[in-house]
């Protein structure tokens, strides 16, 4: 517990308005920046993570890290399933979805480019998997036929996908029958439709992936060693939760790996910033920390004063950032996953950890741009320095 | 409570023994006082006088503890503070010393009570007790009318004021006033000088002021003078 007032402390940043104002602004930039990279990366992961089940298991060619570069050819699909431990549904039926994935190129309403978006072949039992799919409006593609359904992302987005319009590709016109809400997840930027049809229009001998449901998550290891055992198959299992988050590994790992090495080459400025500050604060209050000194506070109580005057600086500035941040959760962003090549849709996300993370951050510019000036401040000479009156 | 020897002198509270310091200026070493030795009673009052550069400031800078001599001893209530670390010192200046500057060096981001408090926050008094004795001494020297204001809302008369009452507040052994008047008009150097007095007569603080200026030392009990490092015996007042 330091033994010199709050008042004194907060005060004397108070006096000084616009230095308060112009540093902790430094800094609330910085932090900005810092939080909002946090936030991307905490919102992609979220929508790739939601994009997955727990119970779900999606199998793919091994090596392939993306449905788009997976096949699966029929020999190896009616192995896979037989495989035990596939729940079945109310009628008795395995929950199991053969998928074929194709990308297709879309031109954006905003700025008029054309974009890869992916188009998913599946049927009935892939939407039961995936009850986080939600149909909005319209109704559902009619099995054997050239229907196709939207996600919300892509509908808001993209142009010539409103209900009733159609798409030509693979030979033939697809008819917009749907438009279907995914919430956050990955699904609401694609297409889907009938799996067979799908297959045959791009002339796809193979399918892209199988996607089932365990009839218990406990049995997950059981299955893959079998798998890894079994000399017919050469997939890959993965929880689809695992599946997803994995694909955004790289475009997560580029945004943090930039914004964070921009938000440090940033902080040192407000360091810099901060501790010109507080040097200047110092140098003008030298007779004060003589007096203070005279009366008997020691060397600690000035260090202390000194550095929690620092600390709070950049915790203003570390709230004024994180306010602004909070403000990108209404932003959405719409970007090309490198790994799938697809386009992806995500919002900003701030969490408690973000929150904190950010403050923490702020606080420790407040630490390094201030332990300097406040040693010196604590090892000031008490006569000379109460002489400068 | 002043104690007395067994010939009826009231027993010093401060003892200076043998003590020198020198100044180093670039190459030069500047001897500033030599081989001082005097007592100070308890419930003195005692100006030292000197021209620009005797060392009285030096001298008084030592009994408050704020610098150390070169050589010799500081002997105060018992305490020889010349062996004290820099941390030890301090707290002996919060329980021992009030101090009274040239230049008020009150805090301007504080109001009057705030600073007056602010040697109690060196105690274990409660936030109350704190206030509450802040205010007595606001009181003592006439601003209870003026708790609430800033420094800069303070004439210079009132400034010194409230730094008197700052250096009061936590009752200390010795009060040691730095040129009190230098920075005032003469009126309010006067009221300053009978504050000080009525503290001494009325209160019986020990007080040391150093001042240059013959008529504020005329309100001490007794001068010294100082000159080229050197101290002259003591001169009582006629009060």
């Amino acid at each position: 517990m330091n033994k010199i007032p709050f008042n004194y402390i907060w005060r004397n940043l108070l006096t000084r308005k616009l230095t308060t104002a112009l540093t902790a602004g430094g800094m609330a930039l910085v932090v900005f920046v810092f939080t909002a990279v946090l936030m991307l990366d905490a919102g992609l992961k979220a929508t790739m993570v939601a994009t997955g089940r727990p119970d779900n298991v999606m199998v793919i060619r091994a090596a392939s890290e993306t449905e788009v570069q997976s096949s699966i050819d029929n020999a190896q699909m009616s192995v896979l399933e037989t495989l035990p431990h596939i729940a079945l549904d109310d009628t008795g039926k395995p929950m199991f979805s053969r998928e074929c994935l194709v990308l297709y190129s879309l031109v954006k309403k905003d700025t008029g480019v054309a974009t890869n978006v992916t188009i998913r072949g599946t049927g009935d039992m892939g939407l039961a998997l995936r009850p986080q799919v939600q149909l909005q409006t319209g109704r559902l593609f009619k099995p054997g036929s050239s229907e196709i359904i939207v996600g919300t992302n892509l509908a808001k987005e993209f142009k010539g996908v409103e209900i009733g319009q159609t798409l030509a590709f693979a030979r033939r016109d697809w008819l917009v029958v749907g438009i279907f809400d995914a919430g956050k997840t990955a699904f609401s930027s694609e297409v889907w439709g009938d799996a067979e049809q799908l297959k045959q229009a791009f002339r796809r001998p193979v399918y892209s992936s199988l996607i089932f449901q365990l009839d218990a998550p406990g049995n997950f290891d059981t299955l893959k060693n079998r798998v890894a055992d079994d000399r017919r198959l050469t997939v890959e299992l993965k929880p689809e939760t695992q599946f997803y988050a994995d694909q955004s590994k790289f475009l997560a790992g580029f945004i943090s790996v930039l914004g964070l090495t921009l938000s440090v080459i940033f902080s040192i400025g407000a360091i810099i910033g901060a501790m010109i500050t507080m040097y200047a604060a110092v140098a003008s209050r030298t007779a004060e920390i003589g007096t203070l000194r005279a009366i008997g506070f020691r060397r600690t109580n000035i260090l202390i004063a000194f550095l929690a005057e620092s600390l709070l600086l950049s915790l203003l500035g570390g709230i004024a950032g994180l306010a602004a941040a909070s403000g990108m959760q209404a932003v959405s962003i719409s970007t090309m996953n490198w790994q799938t090549f697809a386009e992806l849709a995500f919002a900003f996300k701030l969490s408690p950890q973000i929150a904190l993370a950010s403050l923490l951050f702020a606080l420790t510019m407040g630490f390094l741009g201030g332990v300097l000036p406040a040693w010196r401040a604590a090892r000031l000479n008490i006569v000379t320095a109460v002489r400068s009156a | 409570m002043s104690s007395r020897d067994a010939s009826g002198t009231p027993a010093p509270v401060i003892c200076i023994e043998h003590v020198s310091k020198h100044y180093v200026r670039g190459q030069e070493e500047v001897p500033v006082l030599a081989d001082i030795n005097f007592d100070i009673a308890r419930g003195e009052f005692l100006a030292l006088m000197g021209p620009s550069g005797s060392g009285k400031s030096t001298l008084l800078n030592l009994i408050a503890g704020l610098d150390l001599p070169d050589a010799g001893s500081i002997i105060v209530d018992g305490v020889d503070i010349t062996l004290l670390d820099d941390a030890g010192l301090a707290d002996w200046r919060a329980r021992n010393i009030g101090f009274i500057f040239q230049f008020y060096n009150l805090m301007p981001v504080l109001t009057a009570l705030e600073n007056v408090e602010l040697p109690l926050q060196l105690t274990r008094l409660s936030r109350r007790e704190r206030r509450e004795r802040a205010l007595t001494a606001l009181a003592l020297v006439g601003l209870s009318d003026r708790v609430k204001h800033y420094p800069s809302e303070l004439s210079g008369g009132q400034l010194q004021r409230v730094a008197i009452a700052r250096a009061i507040v936590s009752d200390p052994t010795l009060i040691v006033a730095d040129e009190p008047t230098g920075d005032l008009d003469r009126k309010s150097g006067e009221e300053v000088l009978s504050l000080l007095h009525r503290l001494n007569q009325d209160l019986g603080k020990t007080i040391i002021m150093v001042t240059h200026d013959a008529h504020a030392a005329n309100a001490a009990r007794a001068v010294r003078h100082l000159e080229k490092g050197e101290l002259s015996a003591l001169v009582e007042n006629r009060q």
